[in-house]
């Protein structure tokens, strides 16, 4: 098998690698890996469980147009993604006993315990969608920002754009990304009481 | 809605979506997902296998989220510095070097409130370099290793189609604010929108102002990585600092919601893809204001 995850990561990569579908997410090969369509019974498992890359991309595809991105940038409709349609073996397999996750249409959600960091607390919530985790989401995360006037200070060599929205085919996404055990331990009581 | 090299037509519903053009794994190491990708020729699972585990070794070394690492020992006072490993003084020397250079904006020994050492910022860099160098070794010429955002690339993602990277934006998870084309070439971020303040100003103690993020483009991941803390920690400033590093280009989105970088980043920035929104000043590179 060429093509190998491991299921608790891509439950993980959802929320870490902070990666949705573009337009082409065919193409997106860290999305691939991001994919929550592994076996969900082997997300809570630990590390060590590896399945099938394509379990189930197309249908977590399918679920994940209805959470985070929305997609000002994605027409609806691209949600093909990558892994192979309707290869779900493992959709639904998980046999857990968790609550209405067995009713494909409906997402259920299900919080976290708030986790201490040396910076402040995080709580996450996950969103599990027929068996499926579709959404996590950061309630709660270390604050303490401030605001301020950006420095007049410009080097004459610089070059600016407005902020924008930018779409095409990519194959991975460079963002400063939450790395906490605080966060891993928040998500994993998620998925505790999700029954993933 | 094309960018450059982008040539495949997109798939029909009913079609097949396996991937058999390339090799992908991710394992959570270090407190974040690494993933490997490799496009043709591919490596032995075993290399792949080696590879993680190469990460393992340097998480068990160096995390401080374990109290038998080497800094997590060095944090408890149990270990003396004198004592620790070729590549954990290795990766601190290297780290009081940029303190130096960087007039202290970047200092693993004063960012960090409970005033613990954490070279985190270069260690992750370092250690995907090491996994991207051992997948070489076994023979891919076309990867990508990415630990969390922070990414290597070597090669194209496939013949003449170089690997195309979004930077993140830093207010919706779901989309970019730019693309950059790359090869052969690393690329960090640091910022504030998923850590929580997580960066310092180790001379001030206080939160860094001006920027929301800072993306840095390099030929080393290590030195990417860092200098994305350190260019973070000086604003805008920052972004000439880097620009004196040759090799490294910056891009930053700062407070205000403008996309600013240096020339270098001209090397691999994909033009504004949406063409409709907002403006450009592509054609008036003479600066901000």
């Amino acid at each position: 098998m060429r093509q190998r995850i491991t299921a608790a990561a891509g439950a993980l990569a959802l929320a870490l690698m902070l990666l949705v579908n573009f337009r082409g997410p065919r193409d997106l090969a860290l999305a691939t890996a991001a994919s929550p369509g592994a076996d969900p019974a082997t997300a809570a498992g630990g590390t060590s469980s590896r399945t099938g890359v394509g379990n189930g991309s197309g249908a977590t595809a399918g679920s994940t147009g209805s959470t985070t991105s929305g997609g000002t940038a994605g027409p609806t409709g691209t949600a093909g993604s990558t892994g192979k349609t309707g290869s779900s073996g493992s959709s639904g397999s998980a046999g857990s006993s968790g609550t209405g996750q067995s009713t494909t249409g409906v997402s259920v959600q299900y919080v976290g315990p708030v986790a201490a960091d040396p910076y402040g607390n995080v709580q996450v919530e996950v969103t599990v969608k027929a068996g499926k985790i579709v959404d996590v989401t950061a309630l709660a995360m270390p604050v303490g920002g401030r605001s301020g006037s950006i420095s007049n200070y410009v080097a004459p060599i610089l070059r600016k754009q407005a902020l924008t929205v930018q779409s095409a085919r990519i194959d991975g996404v460079s963002g400063a990304t939450y790395t906490s055990i605080a966060y891993a331990t928040s998500l994993q009581g998620a998925l505790d009481q999700a029954g993933l | 809605m094309t960018v450059a090299g982008a040539s495949e037509r997109p798939l029909r519903d009913d079609e097949p979506r396996t991937r058999p053009d390339r090799q992908l794994r991710v394992e959570f190491i270090m407190g974040t997902a690494i993933t490997v990708d490799i496009r043709a020729p591919f490596v032995s699972s075993d290399a792949i296998d080696a590879v993680f585990e190469v990460l393992r070794d340097i998480d068990r070394r160096f995390s401080l989220y374990r109290r038998d690492s080497e800094l997590g020992l060095l944090a408890a006072g149990a270990l003396l510095e004198a004592d620790l490993s070729a590549d954990v003084r290795w990766v601190l020397a290297a780290c009081d070097d940029l303190a130096r250079t960087s007039n202290g904006a970047f200092d693993v020994r004063r960012h960090r409130p409970d005033g613990i050492v954490d070279p985190s910022a270069l260690v992750k860099g370092w250690a995907v370099e090491e996994a991207a160098l051992r997948l070489a070794t076994a023979g891919a010429v076309n990867l990508l290793v990415a630990a969390g955002g922070d990414i290597v690339s070597r090669g194209e993602a496939a013949p003449g189609v170089p690997w195309q990277i979004g930077v993140r934006h830093p207010d919706d998870a779901a989309h970019v604010a730019a693309i950059l084309s790359m090869r052969d070439n690393a690329i960090a971020t640091s910022g504030l929108y998923e850590r929580g303040e997580h960066i310092i100003d180790p001379r001030t103690g206080t939160f860094p102002q001006g920027l929301v993020s800072l993306t840095v483009v390099g030929p080393d991941l290590a030195w990417a990585d860092a200098y994305a803390t350190a260019g973070f920690v000086m604003g805008l400033q920052g972004l000439a600092w880097i620009d004196a590093h040759p090799g490294y280009g910056a891009l930053a989105i700062t407070e205000s919601r403008e996309v600013v970088w240096t020339p270098v980043i001209d090397r691999y920035r994909v033009p504004d893809s949406t063409g409709a929104h907002g403006f450009s000043d592509d054609s008036h590179p003479e600066g901000l204001h």
